[in-house]
Parts: C-alpha cells; structure tokens; sequence
C-alpha cells in the first residue's frame, strides 16, 4: 500500500469511528461521581409522586442473547408494575466489582455468587434494604427466617433473596424396557442396583450387542443425589448430615467409605462407564440416547436425550427410580430448594426504595403469576392441578425468567411445570422423576446456611476441589481406596474441620 | 532443464507428507462442518463421522438469524480492519527505526518494549484506565490497547535487518529523508511480513473477547465472539432453569449450533487468508537487489 | 555490531536519526498509555488488596503472596506440570512448523496454496471445540482410535485417565491445532530469501535437498531464533485453555497446571492479591527465560532480540 492511500485509508478510518463514536445512545460510559453523592443521601421514602409516569429502574443481569429491550415481559412490568426496566447485560463478578468500586449508577443487580454479597456488605457499596422490607409485610413474609438469614449481615438485611423451586432435580434413572426384559424389578437397594447392572452386561437385554452395553454412565462429578443418602449420607461424600442435634461430614461416617468402595467395584467390574471421569453432559446423553446404557444419572432436562432414544428405539422407556434404601428401609433425596440468587442495589443508586416496593408488587397475588406465566386460558390452563402451556401464546415468556428480581421457589414450582411441559418429553421426566422422589424429598441444610467469611469460603471450594479429585481416584483406581483413611486424615486437616466448626456455629444458634 | 532423481523423489516425499498432514488436519474439521448440518437425533446419538446425517440448516438460521449476529459482525469488522490497519502501521513505525543496529538507546527501547510483553498490571488497572478516558461502551477500548504488538513488532523488525543494506544506502546518498527511504525502499520489500503480521493482527482482533466482555455492555457495540459466546452458552445451558434452551425452537441439536456458531466465526479468516496470500509468495524480492 | 560512542548531533542529523526517533514517537505513547501506566498494577502483587479500597488504599503485605503460593504443595505440583508440559510442547512446537514450511515449500504452487488454507485451519478453532474433538476421539466407549485399537485386537487404552499418556495428548493435540499456523512465519520468512542465490546453486549443480539445507534454513535462522525466543519466553503461559477442556480429576497429578489450579480454587474470587502475584511470578520466569536464552543464543550463534 503506497504511502499516500495509506494516508487516505487512515483519515477515512478516523473519519467512520468518529461517526461511529458520535452515533453512540447514552451508555454508561459517563463515570458518574455519585458514588460520594449516594453516600450521603439517605433516601426513605419510594419516590412514587410521580403519578402515572413509570419508575425507570437499571438492571444488571447476566449475558443472554435476546434482545431484552422489546422482551415481552419487560412490557409487562411496565403495564403492570409501572417500572421501566433498563436492562444491560454481563454481571461477571470481575465486572460487577469494578461497577461497584467505581461508582456507576445501576439501580438494582442480580447475583449468584454469595462470596461476592459479603465482601460488598464490608466494603459499604450497597444499600441495607431493612427499612424498606419492612413497610412491605408481604414482601417479608414470602420468605423463611432462614431464608432471609442468608443475606443478613449484623441484623441488617442487604439483598432481596430468590430461591430456588423444590423440586427435584436429579436423579437416577434407567431402561425400564431392559428391566422388563430381564424380568426384573426397579432396583430399590444399591446391592439391587450392582445385580441389575451385571445382568445387563452380560445379558444385553436391549439387543445393542454387548460390547456397546455400557451398564451405569455419569458426568464425571462426585455428586449421588438419590443413591449417597443410602449409605446414610447427604447429596455427596463431602456433603454434612444433621446428627443429634449436630451437622456431621459425611465423610466422617462409615457410609462414605462403602459408597465409594461401592463405586469402584462398579468401575472395576465394568458396569460404570469407564469414561466416567471425563464424561460432560453431552457425552452422557449421547450414551443413553444411542441407547448403549443402562442407567445413568440425569435431570428432566435431557428431553432431547429421550426424544432421541424413542427415534432411535420406539420401545424404550426410561424412567426414574426412587432414591435408593437404606438399610432399615428408608428413602431420602435432595430437592433443590434455597437460595439462588439475590438482588443488591449500590449505593450508587438512589431508588433503593423503589427497587424494593418492585419486588413486593413482583410478587403481589394480583401480579406474580400474569407475570410469570401469563392469563389463564390465553397462555396456559391447568390440568388435574398442572400448568400446562397454550402455545404459541406462552412462547412470549419464553425469556422472562431474565428479569424477575426475585422468586420463591414454593409458588412458583406449580408453574414452572407450564415450562417444564413446554416439550412432551420434559414435562414426562419433570412429572416421572416428581412422582418418584417428591415425596421423599427434603431440602438440604446447606442451601440455608449464611455465607460465611471470605476465608471459609474460599476454603469451601478449594477443599471441595480437591476432595473431587480424591474420590474420582478413588473410584476409579483400587490402590487409592485403600488410602482411604489417609484420605479423611488429610481432608479435616485442609480444611475440614475448620469448615465442620463454621457450619455447627451457624447451626446450634439458629 | 529436467529435475534430478533426487529432486523428483523429493518432491514426491513432500506431496506425500503433506498430504497426510492435511488429512489428520481436515478430518476433524468435517466432523464439525456435518455436525453442524446433521439432523437432531443421529447429532445426539453421537453418531455423525465425517459427513452429515440428515440435513438442517435450522442451526445456522439460529445463529445468523438476529438482528444482533448482524450489528456485531459490522462491529467486528470496523475493529477488526480498522485496528490491524493501525497497528501494522505502528508495528512498522518502530520496527523501522529499531533495525537500524546503530541507533542510539536501540537497546534501551527494546527492552521498554519487552518489559510489556512479560508484565502487565492485570485487568483492574486496565479498567481503570479505560474507564478514565471515557472510553467505556467505546469501539476504541477494543482497538487501542492492542495496536502494540510487541510480538509482531520483533518479526517486522527482524525481517527488516535481514534486508540489503544498499538499496537503503543509495536512497540516502540521493538525499532522502527516512521517511521516504521507509515508503519508497523499504515498505514495497516487506511485503511478505507486512501480510503476515496484518494476518496476526486480523486474526487477534477478530477473535478477542476479553476487552469485549469488560468494557462493552452495550449490545449493538458487542462484538462478534461476545455474541457467539451468548449463543453457545444458551445452547449448552440446563433447561431446567428457566427458559428452555433454544433448541426447542429450533429443529437442531445444541452441538449443532454450537459448531455452527464456531464455523461463523472462523469464515473470514478462511476468506482472508487465500487473498493475502499472495504476498507470501516467493520472489517477492525479485529484482530488489540489482544494480 | 559496532556502535558508535558518543555520535556528534551532526553524525545523528546525516543518519536521519532524528526522523526516525519523531517517527516512534507516538507508538510510544500508546505504550506508555496502554501499557505502562497499568502496570501500577503489579502492586496488588504485594497488596491484600480490596478492590473498594483501591491500589493505594489496600494493605501492604510484601511478600505474603508469594509465601502463600510456594507453601501451597498443589500449586508446587502445578507449577511443576506447567514446566514439564510447556517444555514438552516446545519440543514438536519448535521444529515441526519449520519442517512443515520447508516441505510446503517444496511442492507445486497449486498444491501449496490449498494446503496452507487446510493446515491453518485450527488454529481458529477454540480450544473447547478442538479439545472436545480430541476428547471424544480418545474415549474409551465409542472413540474411534480405541474402536480401532479393538479392531487390531487390543485392549482399549485410557488415553486421557492415565497419567503415563497425558502429556503426549496434550502436545499431539496441541501440534494438530497449531503447526500450520506457526509455519506461516517461516513460509514468510523462506519467500523472502533471494531467488538469485538458489539460481547459482542449481547451476552449481546443487539437488533441491540441498539446497534446502544449506541455503533456505541458514537464511531463515534468524526467524528460528526469534521464533524459539518468543516461545520459551512463554514457558508459563499459554495452555490454560486447552487444559481445562482435555484434563479431568484422574489425571490432576500431571495436568494441573498453573492456571488451572488457579482457576479451579476460585482463587481469582475477590483474591486479587494472590491471582496478581501468580501473574507477576509468571511474568518473571518467562522473563528470565527469555534473558537467558537470548545470552546463550548470543553467545553460540551471535544473534539475539536485541
């Protein structure tokens, strides 16, 4: 490129970003100094005496890619709770920690990560909300003590909580059609489920030929919802179990030591897949959607895994089991229930006021479910007690779920079944695997548990890391279990054991 | 002028080398391609090779189907040409003086540059920075901080101090400031780093996505990998969350639109590269060193 | 190279040279905007640093960072992993793209052309695409080179559980993606070499092969070394991504590396003290490596970066 077009291409360069540039909307770009400003005013009262006009309120969620701003229920809310949503999207924490310490005007954000809610309660960049929850009786009442317990600090409350649904969420399920073959029942005992398995590798009840059976497929995680409860732990070997009036490690107990032994008979002997350590979700359902196992470990949201087994099998059924027995015949599995995420506002903004009294009038009665799953008869209708959607109508929510500001799972589980039966195969496996777990289910302790220090918290997950990795070792390699001892050693004094304090502190002064 | 014994079975070795290189190098990369057009059930199965199973261009519609695909593409591509453009201009800037072996605190420089490429303060400053120049939700947050390339600079400069010494000296003996000695002799003989290096720098502002995801939360400013990044999250997401995935509005597995949305982002580039070949060619200093 | 001390203004003004320093000058200042007025940042390195309290206004611990990654033995065992890897990787990283381009070079034009379009290919891939690639080609239920294993009559083989195969998949996949790319530089590189010298040669009655030997990879050295420079100044970096994707528990022993770990105990959640001193350790290795392998490159071949 001869120096003088090179000259040109530059100053036509320049010239399109300044057009650019200049085309920009507002953005927030602008830092706003109001982080000294919001730290001195004090506002009490919703400033709610401008009658008629929306409360424009800016939202800070997590990248999705809809276009928010024309989003179906963003109108919604704004026809039915006179708020205009500004929504922006990315709440990374990174991000969300620079949003904060530079002072930018977001109204109201919504987090995941708990870590993050403590460390801005000491830093003093949001809002405590408590003066504002209390004039909204409803908006205090939807949720537990413990449920506002885990996003209070110092008796002052600093987020507004949403939990999670109570339903179940995974399970253990498996190819009726082979157990009908075999003459087999459900497995209802671990010692069932190693028969059951064994028959199907060397009796191939499917027809798939027998190297392609793969008894038991799993993602490589150490999580045994349905089946860890059997050996009388909690979700997972790490997972704590209330004991006289205590919280217990799991790992302490006898129980831990059979699971895993347990396991890894099942890997050595060939019924576990021996991908099992490196397995992700996709290459799980592709094994059960080919057909080639047996059972497997999976929510209701692997409708595609099912729709494709029927394509490829139309006699398969897959179906869930119960949670497993123990050994004096009682069942137990965990629901999903508590915290899911949390709503702050920073200081930076001055509508605390107003985001709270949105989030009583989000889940007013009158409100909540025009919201969520629209009018009766026009978006959904209810059968035998189930929501069921009215398509194509109830495809306007489709993306809602982005913006509500808080949730409780209680209420809204009868209506998430519309979303669940959305597609045949879903709604089969939400009410399969409901049908076979709810009434055994029981929600976790943890899920209620306050966030704690950041230290603890760190300490958490490094120390669930590294059991992780010990327990899929062990499972998979014989000469590590017989460490196994050395391996309770070692995780009480990474961390254990502090952690085991810090829970029963919580626990004993509830 | 026949070829040699040797050279024949040279060239033979080679063809044959290269072809199975290009083979263990294309085979998985038609499985993407036919995953990304196969049906639903055999893509879920798992049982899609190397040719498509079935037939759907639902994933691709998917991903090219907003409004957003479109503005961030123009996006990228403003960052993309406009930033490589600058910044081969920079790399040659400084890679010119710097080849001159006695300049004066050559070395001094060169470290300054060095230095960067080891250490660099992290993202908080960065931010920071970007943020006091106002240049948050800015096109321009995404082109300047990397205009200087250290990496590309040393293969500019290295190229440079391999070239013939006397056409630059008879230029000078003619009276020619430098910067015409760099336009005139110099730049025409760099062609082949030149486009080599434009191809990295393309290639980097193509594909970065970290300045993207901190300073732009904008969506008509979002370039394209902070779009595809949407796209392929949404896709491999739990249903159970809220919203279904997309997949159920579309007839495609989610491995489907994620391969689509991979081969997306990597046309241009395969656009690209054939054009600026051409300068890669050998010869490409034919004639330089006469007279 | 000869330097002259101490030149007069005069000598400077012939040379052009202060032309040439006007014509760095704002290259430099985007240096230092963009590149050196963050590097403020390396103080959180030595910081318990809050991001509210800001660079200035968070506690100075010195070196407390740094006695916490070195008494950490996970992060030892990474550290390890991420040398043993890394120097593994360099040793098909190095040679194979020259190789590659002295071959490309060899064949028809054509022919050449549609392979450079095929071999670079990868490169553009994403490491979670590619790594999922390499995943399901290696598993044991349903990977094809395992269902050819067991076609030979073999026993299939763990390739990504066992810590004895990690690393070799680690650099085969790691070649596979980037080879062609990394041939581009000496392609560049060979096509600029003067096409006179080969002339004399064929009339000297030299055969393409040595030609090849003694004049293309001699002209190209200098390119090798800057190349093979740039590399080991990376010594740390650089396979975070790919790791992540193709690594799983059962092999943490010999895969985990620096970033990995760092990742995996969230480290980088709100710890910006600890994730900046990994950085800063990083950044110096490299840099050492870097001065090192320039001097020894100085010495036996006289050539270096600078």
């Amino acid at each position: 490129m001869s120096g003088m077009r090179k000259k040109q291409w530059i100053a036509a360069c320049m010239a399109a970003a300044l057009i650019m540039g200049g085309c920009q909307p507002g953005g927030s770009g602008e830092t706003a100094q109001t982080q000294e400003a919001g730290a001195q005013q004090d506002p009490v009262q919703a400033q709610d005496d401008r009658e008629g006009e929306a409360v424009s309120l800016k939202y800070l969620h997590v990248s999705e890619s809809f276009d928010p701003e024309t989003d179906y229920t963003r109108e919604l809310i704004r026809d039915l709770l006179n708020v205009d949503i500004i929504p922006e999207m990315g709440n990374e924490d990174d991000k969300v920690n620079l949003i904060l310490s530079s002072g930018q005007d977001y109204d109201m954000i919504k987090l995941t990560n708990r870590n993050l809610l403590i460390s801005y309660v000491e830093n003093d960049v949001i809002w405590p909300l408590d003066e504002y929850i209390d004039q909204y009786p409803d908006l205090k009442n939807a949720f537990t003590e413990d449920e506002w317990a885990t996003v209070t600090f110092d008796g002052k409350i600093y987020a507004i909580p949403e939990t999670n649904t109570d339903d179940v969420e995974w399970g253990f399920s498996i190819r009726q059609d082979w157990l009908e073959a075999l003459g087999e029942e459900m497995p209802s005992t671990p010692d069932d489920l190693y028969r059951v398995l064994k028959r199907f590798k060397e009796e191939d009840p499917g027809n798939v030929g027998k190297e392609n059976v793969i008894p038991l497929t799993m993602e490589g995680d150490v999580k045994f919802n349905g089946l860890a409860q059997a050996f009388g732990l909690g979700q997972s070997i790490d997972d704590y179990i209330e004991k006289d009036g205590k919280l217990v490690p799991g790992v302490e107990q006898e129980g831990a030591r059979e699971l895993v032994a347990f396991l890894n008979r099942l890997y050595a002997e060939g019924l576990l897949d021996a991908d099992y350590p490196s397995n992700t979700n996709e290459t799980m359902i592709s094994k059960v959607a080919a057909g080639y196992a047996g059972a497997c470990r999976m929510t209701p949201w692997e409708s595609a895994a099912l729709r494709t087994l029927r394509e490829n099998n139309p006699d398969a059924k897959l179906a869930f089991l119960e949670p497993f027995e123990t050994e004096d015949g009682s069942r137990s599995i965990a629901n999903r229930s508590g915290l899911k995420g949390f709503l702050i506002v920073p200081k930076a903004s001055d509508r605390a006021a107003e985001v709270v009294k949105y989030c009583n009038d989000f889940l007013a009665e009158e409100n909540f479910t025009r919201l969520i799953v629209g009018e009766e008869g026009v978006s959904y209708t209810v059968e035998d007690g189930k929501y069921m959607p009215i398509l194509p109508e109830f495809d306007k929510f489709n993306k809602g779920r982005w913006f509500y500001p808080t949730n409780v799972g209680e209420r809204y589980t009868p209506l998430f079944g519309a979303r669940a039966h959305k597609e045949a195969e879903m709604g089969e496996l939400w009410d399969d695997i409901n049908a076979k777990c709810g009434q055994y289910s029981y929600d976790p302790i943890l899920n209620y548990a306050p966030t704690m220090d950041g230290e603890t918290e760190a300490l958490k997950q490094s120390l669930s890391e590294w059991t992780k990795e010990k327990v899929i070792r062990m499972i998979i390699d014989p000469a590590e279990l017989e460490k196994f001892d050395s391996f309770v050693a070692e995780w009480k004094e990474r961390g254990g054991d502090q952690l085991t304090q810090a829970y029963n502190e919580w626990y004993q002064n509830r | 002028m026949k070829k040699s014994k040797g050279d024949r079975a040279l060239t033979l070795a080679c063809d044959l080398i290269l072809i199975l290189v290009a083979v263990v190098i294309i085979l998985p990369i038609l499985n993407l391609v036919a995953v990304s057009v196969s049906e639903q059930t055999p893509v879920i199965s798992g049982k899609v090779k190397f040719w498509p199973m079935g037939f759907q261009l639902d994933a691709y519609r998917y991903v090219m189907g907003s409004r957003q695909f479109f503005s961030s593409l123009s996006v990228s591509l403003f960052v993309t040409l406009a930033g490589s453009a600058l910044a081969v201009i920079c790399s040659v800037l400084v890679a010119y003086p710097l080849s001159k072996q006695n300049l004066p605190a050559r070395k001094a420089l060169l470290l300054a540059f060095l230095f960067t490429m080891m250490f660099n303060g992290g993202i908080i400053p960065s931010y920071l920075l970007i943020m006091r120049l106002n240049l948050i939700n800015s096109v321009w947050s995404l082109i300047l901080p990397q205009l200087v390339n250290v990496y590309n600079l040393l293969i500019v400069k290295n190229y440079m101090e391999a070239l013939p010494e006397s056409l630059v000296e008879a230029a000078k003996i003619d009276g020619a400031s430098q910067m015409r000695i760099l336009r005139s002799v110099v730049l025409p003989m760099a062609k082949p780093v030149l486009a080599t290096v434009f191809m990295f720098f393309v290639v980097t502002y193509w594909n970065s996505y970290f300045d993207a995801k901190m300073y732009i939360t904008e969506r008509e400013l979002m370039p394209i990998q902070q779009y595809l990044q949407t796209v392929i999250f949404e896709a491999q997401s739990p249903a159970g969350d809220y919203a279904l995935g997309p997949a159920e509005s579309v007839n495609a597995a989610s491995k489907s639109i994620v391969n689509a949305t991979v081969v997306c982002a990597m046309i241009p580039m395969v656009i690209l590269y054939p054009t600026l070949q051409r300068f890669f060619a050998k010869g490409a200093t034919a004639g330089a060193v006469k007279g | 190279m000869s330097k002259k001390k101490g030149m007069s203004w005069r000598q400077m003004k012939r040379e052009g040279y202060p032309e040439l320093y006007a014509m760095m000058i704002p290259v430099l200042v985007i240096l230092f905007i963009f590149k050196y007025i963050p590097m403020n940042g390396i103080v959180i390195a030595f910081e318990d640093f809050n991001i509210f309290d800001g660079i200035l206004g968070s506690r100075f611990v010195g070196l407390e960072n740094f006695q916490k990654m070195f008494s950490d033995s996970d992060f030892l065992r990474a550290l390890r992993n991420t040398f043993a890897i890394n120097l593994y990787k360099m040793c098909f990283y190095i040679p194979l793209p020259i190789v590659l381009a002295l071959i490309m070079n060899e064949v028809g034009k054509r022919f050449q052309s549609a392979m450079q379009t095929i071999v670079y290919l990868p490169h553009f891939l994403s490491w979670v695409i590619v790594g999922g690639i390499f995943v399901n080609l290696l598993s044991v239920n349903g990977g094809m080179i395992n269902e050819w294993i067991k076609q030979l009559g073999g026993e299939p083989v763990k390739f990504l559980y066992d810590s004895k195969y990690f690393i070799h998949v680690i650099a085969f996949s790691a070649m596979w993606k980037e080879v062609g790319w990394g041939s581009i530089v000496y392609l560049s590189a060979i096509g600029s070499v003067d096409p006179e010298i080969y002339e004399a040669a064929r009339v000297d009655g030299a055969s393409r092969l040595q030609q090849m030997i003694f004049i293309t990879v001699p002209n190209i050295t200098s390119t090798i070394v800057l190349m093979t420079l740039m590399s080991l100044s990376n010594i740390l970096g650089n396979s975070f991504e790919q790791v992540l994707i193709m690594y799983n528990p059962a092999v943490y022993d010999v895969g985990d590396i620096i970033n990995t770990y760092v990742y995996r105990i969230g480290v980088n959640n709100m710890q910006y003290g600890y994730a900046s001193a990994v950085g800063l350790f990083n950044g110096l290795v490299g840099f050492l490596f870097l001065i090192a392998a320039n001097f020894l490159c100085r010495k036996f071949l006289h050539r270096s970066i600078w």
